[in-house]
Formats: C-alpha cells, sequence, structure tokens
C-alpha cells in the first residue's frame, strides 16, 4: 500500500514538473517574458548626439570595463556583440546604436545570461550607468 | 508522506537558473583593468597600429577569426593543450588507488584537456594627444577529458599584456623602419 501511494506520488510530482518547466523546444523560438514594447523601452535609450562611431567605440569600452570579450562588431549596421563569464555561465551580450532622428542615436542592447533572456529593468540601467560613464570619460579625455 | 516534503520542495527549486541582479554592474576595479589592458602609442595611424597589434597577436600563436578596420577591432584565438602532467598524474594515481580498494572514480575525466585563448583587441584615437590608443583582453576557456567546460577566466596576468604591448610596439617602429 505504501508503494503504491509513493508511485502515485511520483507520478503527480512529475506531471507537474513536466507541466511547470519551461516552454518546448519550437515554443523559445519566438517567446519573451515581457511584451515588446515593454522590453524595448527597458533596453534602449537615447543620447543627444549624432556621432554614431563615437558612440560604437563608447559601447565597446563599456563592454570591455564590464569584463566583456569583443566577438564581433559592424559599423554599418551598428551592431557589437561581446561574451562573458560568470562562473561557468557564459553571457552574451549584443547592443546596436542607430539614428533615431536628427539629433539622437538610439542605443538597443540585449543580453542572455546561459540558456535564459535577462529581461530585468535593473540590469539594463546598469549597462547605461556605465554606457554614460563611458561617454562622460571619453568627452574629458581619460584614456 | 512526511518524508516527501522535502522532494517536493527540491522539485520547486529546481527550476531555471536565476540571473545575477550585478551582471552589467560597473567592478569597482575597472579604471586599473583600463590601465592594464591599454597603451597609447604617438601615432595617428590607426591601420598601421591595428596592422602591428594583427602581428603581435599572430607572433604568439592566435589566428585572426575577424577583423573590421573601420571601428579597429581584431577578434583572434588559439586552441592549444591544457594538459598538466601533475594533475594528470594525481588523478590516474588516485582513481588506481580506488580501483585497488574495489571502488569506482573517474578523477582523469576531470583533468583538463584543452583550452581555447581567445583575444581582443580594439585600435581607437586618443582624444588627449595625438596619439592612438590600443586595448586588449585575453580570455580562456577549460575544457576536461569529458568534454565539459571546467572553467572560464580572464587573463589578468600583468605580465602577459607587457610582454603583447612590447611587442606591439616593437612592430610599430619595425614598420616605421620599413624593415
Amino acid at each position: 500500500m505504501r508503494l503504491k501511494s509513493f508511485f502515485l506520488v511520483l507520478l503527480f510530482a512529475s506531471l507537474v514538473f513536466s507541466a511547470s518547466g519551461c516552454a518546448t523546444s519550437q515554443q523559445q523560438i519566438l517567446s519573451t517574458d515581457q511584451s515588446q514594447v515593454a522590453l524595448r523601452s527597458i533596453q534602449s535609450r537615447a543620447f543627444d548626439t549624432t556621432d554614431k562611431k563615437l558612440m560604437m567605440r563608447s559601447v565597446i569600452n563599456t563592454l570591455q570595463d564590464l569584463d566583456f570579450l569583443i566577438q564581433d562588431s559592424s559599423l554599418d549596421l551598428g551592431t557589437v556583440t561581446g561574451q562573458k563569464f560568470h562562473g561557468i555561465t557564459t553571457v552574451k551580450m549584443s547592443v546596436t546604436v542607430k539614428e533615431r532622428n536628427e539629433k539622437q542615436l538610439l542605443v538597443r542592447a540585449n543580453a542572455q545570461f546561459g540558456l535564459k533572456a535577462v529581461e530585468d529593468p535593473k540590469t539594463y540601467q546598469d549597462f547605461f550607468v556605465a554606457l554614460e560613464k563611458s561617454i562622460f570619460l571619453t568627452a574629458h579625455q581619460v584614456d | 508522506m512526511k518524508w516527501l516534503r522535502p522532494f517536493v520542495l527540491c522539485f520547486l527549486l529546481a527550476g531555471c537558473v536565476s540571473i545575477p541582479g550585478n551582471l552589467l554592474v560597473l567592478p569597482s576595479d575597472y579604471l586599473s583593468a583600463r590601465e592594464q589592458q591599454m597603451r597609447k602609442f604617438s601615432t595617428l595611424d590607426e591601420k598601421q597600429v591595428l596592422q602591428a597589434g594583427a602581428g603581435a597577436l599572430q607572433d604568439l600563436g592566435f589566428t585572426i577569426d575577424k577583423s573590421e578596420s573601420e571601428l579597429g577591432i581584431i577578434v583572434s584565438s588559439k586552441d592549444r593543450t591544457a594538459v598538466s602532467v601533475g594533475q594528470t598524474t594525481l588523478a590516474i594515481t588516485a582513481d588506481l588507488a580506488c580501483a585497488l580498494m574495489g571502488s569506482y572514480s573517474n578523477l582523469y575525466g576531470q583533468t583538463d584537456k584543452m583550452q581555447k585563448i581567445q583575444a581582443s583587441l580594439v585600435v581607437s584615437p586618443s582624444l588627449a594627444q595625438n596619439s592612438t590608443v590600443v586595448r586588449v583582453k585575453f580570455q580562456s576557456i577549460v575544457w576536461n577529458q569529458m568534454g565539459q567546460v571546467s572553467r572560464f577566466e580572464t587573463i589578468k596576468d600583468p605580465k602577459i599584456y607587457q610582454d603583447f604591448f612590447e611587442r606591439v610596439s616593437k612592430a610599430i617602429f619595425l614598420e616605421e623602419q620599413k624593415i
């Protein structure tokens, strides 16, 4: 009797576990935890400059300050990709820079931690604080 | 049924790994890291510095994976062995000792097998003077005999950076002299 109840509990636990797990592999392709608009506002900032090259160099500098190793970049497309490690977890990040209007540039960053997308506003806030510092440093010629 | 409670708790806690809050916080030592990773060269010719950097990386056995001259970036890597005789001997001895005592262990499988060392080099103009700044960073990934990643590290040994920059300045000097 005890054995029977043990198996019943085990069956129940595995059912709960499989139902509560992450989405299946195909669902993951287009899945995000946040709404697209919310995510975009978390990950983007506008800067009052039109110097794309300088902005991209600041982004590269910031990523390096944050211990990222630059993996790829393109001035035409305005993209920079970097990678770093947290313990044995890989952290990957890409940043895009594009013109927002005649006076501003839009910088958007997105990161993944191991197998998870980073969608926490505070993390991106930290990144933009670091980027602001880097622009400040560039402007004030500390390098 | 009380004994089941810890298991249920384990299931609940075993979800996906949580993301650390300080993931993108600027480390407190970033200025000293800059000092270590950056050197200023008194030339305005970015292309020449980039070529000298590529040469220095090749001197150290790195192969160039990607390069972009507009932003002055070179990404390179090298694959090397990570086998250490001491570590391997110790692991095999321990495994043999376990086998003799009738138990099984696979410490050998956890010893280092290979490593990939990656280097990224960024060349940018310095606004302070008529000079160009080179920033380089080395990282290594080590795999064990079972093919799992055993550790990642950013290389922080100042000697490696010094050696690298000496090579770059030598290469710039050589190119200036056109030897």
